[in-house]
């Protein structure tokens, strides 16, 4: 897949999107530049996989909301997510860091947010609410909110029609936003688009 | 429409331009429906950790080597393969010890050499004897020595311990072909007082599990 095809098949969702994902994040030449550019912040092995893991993550998220810009390139546009991760891991390090190192990251960094760390009130939310859903409700929210066709998600839940399928995911969501209304958190966090 | 419904379709896009407009004024004064939304924009917020969490562990499991499986140290397998190798090398133990070349030839050359020690001494019996005692020491070329007693000699008696002697030097000098060839010259002549000793070798030689060890 070239560049364009790789960002339409994460936009479409479904099993093109894990493709396109394996395809991007298995590219040892890309992984190979972003090891070499965060190396000489000190990020080596361990953080490496992390940070590039999570680029790969924000990557994922950022083309199916259409907040990824192509302004660049696909592998341009990792590079810097990968520096801003790391910018903002080392920040959450900073003892432990060499400051003329982070004052370097600093200015090659771009604005863009990081959406990687997740408020603790959201955490303790997903655990009162998403996480006591049944593992089908979780995989056919998931597989909807991933664009997946109903009836792909009919064939990989094995159920029998349409109309149930659509009915599960209706069930699933409002049995979701029950949960979370009865769990009174309401946690900050900042959006893209809607307001 | 509940504002469920109204909200899915909202966030869907699915309302039409003008029930588009006509939600947002809603929206502006109903607190209901504003708490509503933002529950619906938590859910989606929700769903999108567990999928960075999901995708997180396959790009992980992607890191994984395919071919290096942690195997886990299985004892029943362990015990069942140590059982099998000792009931294998007990049972190689006895049948080399019963059914080898070098085996075959103790048991059945010291049945008879009681017989020979009771033989009358004459001049044919002596050099029988002497050969039957440089077989037993592993003089070599045996087989030529008893081969050409035969040859030479016209006692029957002496000429069927001889060739019995032959067989068992061929057997010593690991030639089964040969042992088996005399063996059936044996076995077919009437009256030969070697003939069962001969039938029972020979059975021996063919025994199924000789070819386990040989």
């Amino acid at each position: 897949m070239i560049e364009t095809e790789i960002i339409s098949a994460i936009r479409a969702g479904g099993r093109i999107r894990d493709q396109a994902l394996e395809q991007i994040y298995t590219n040892a030449k890309v992984k190979n530049r972003a090891k070499a550019i965060l190396v000489k912040y000190n990020c080596f092995d361990t953080d490496f996989n992390d940070i590039y893991q999570d680029a790969i993550i924000l990557l994922d998220k950022n083309v199916r909301n259409g907040q990824f810009e192509s302004r660049g390139s696909l592998e341009a546009y990792l590079m810097s997510t990968c520096k801003l991760l790391w910018y903002n891991e080392l920040r959450r390090k900073k003892k432990f860091v060499d400051e003329e190192i982070l004052k370097n990251l600093e200015n090659t960094v771009t604005n863009e947010v990081d959406q990687t760390q997740y408020d603790e009130d959201l955490l303790k939310l997903l655990d009162l609410t998403l996480k006591k859903l049944d593992e089908r409700c979780r995989k056919v929210l998931e597989m909807w909110k991933l664009s997946y066709s109903m009836s792909e998600i009919m064939e990989t839940l094995g159920i029998t029609s349409l109309g149930m399928t659509r009915k599960l995911k209706f069930t699933c969501l409002n049995k979701l936003t029950d949960l979370i209304k009865c769990s009174g958190i309401k946690p900050i966090k900042k959006r893209h688009g809607q307001f | 429409m509940d504002n469920f419904e109204k909200i899915e379709s909202y966030l869907m896009d699915e309302l039409s331009k003008e029930d588009r407009v006509k939600f947002e004024q809603e929206l502006k004064l109903d607190l209901q429906l504003q708490s509503d939304l933002e529950d619906h924009l938590l859910a989606r917020d929700l769903i999108e950790i567990d999928i960075a969490t999901n995708l997180k562990a396959k790009l992980q499991g992607l890191d994984q080597p395919k071919n290096t499986k942690v195997r886990k140290f299985n004892f029943k397998v362990w015990t069942i393969a140590a059982s099998l190798l000792i009931c294998i090398s007990s049972a190689w133990i006895y049948l080399d010890k019963n059914y080898s070349n070098e085996a075959l030839f103790d048991k059945n050359f010291l049945i008879i050499e009681n017989q020979v020690r009771g033989s009358q001494p004459s001049s044919p019996e002596e050099k029988l004897n002497l050969l039957i005692k440089d077989l037993e020491n592993g003089q070599v070329n045996s087989v030529g020595a008893f081969q050409k007693f035969i040859d030479e000699n016209e006692d029957v008696d002496n000429e069927q311990k001889a060739s019995w002697y032959l067989a068992l030097a061929y057997l010593k000098e690991n030639n089964i072909g040969k042992t088996k060839e005399v063996l059936q010259n044996i076995i077919s002549e009437k009256n030969n007082p070697f003939s069962n000793k001969a039938s029972i070798l020979l059975n021996d030689l063919n025994n199924v599990w000789r070819n386990v060890i040989n």
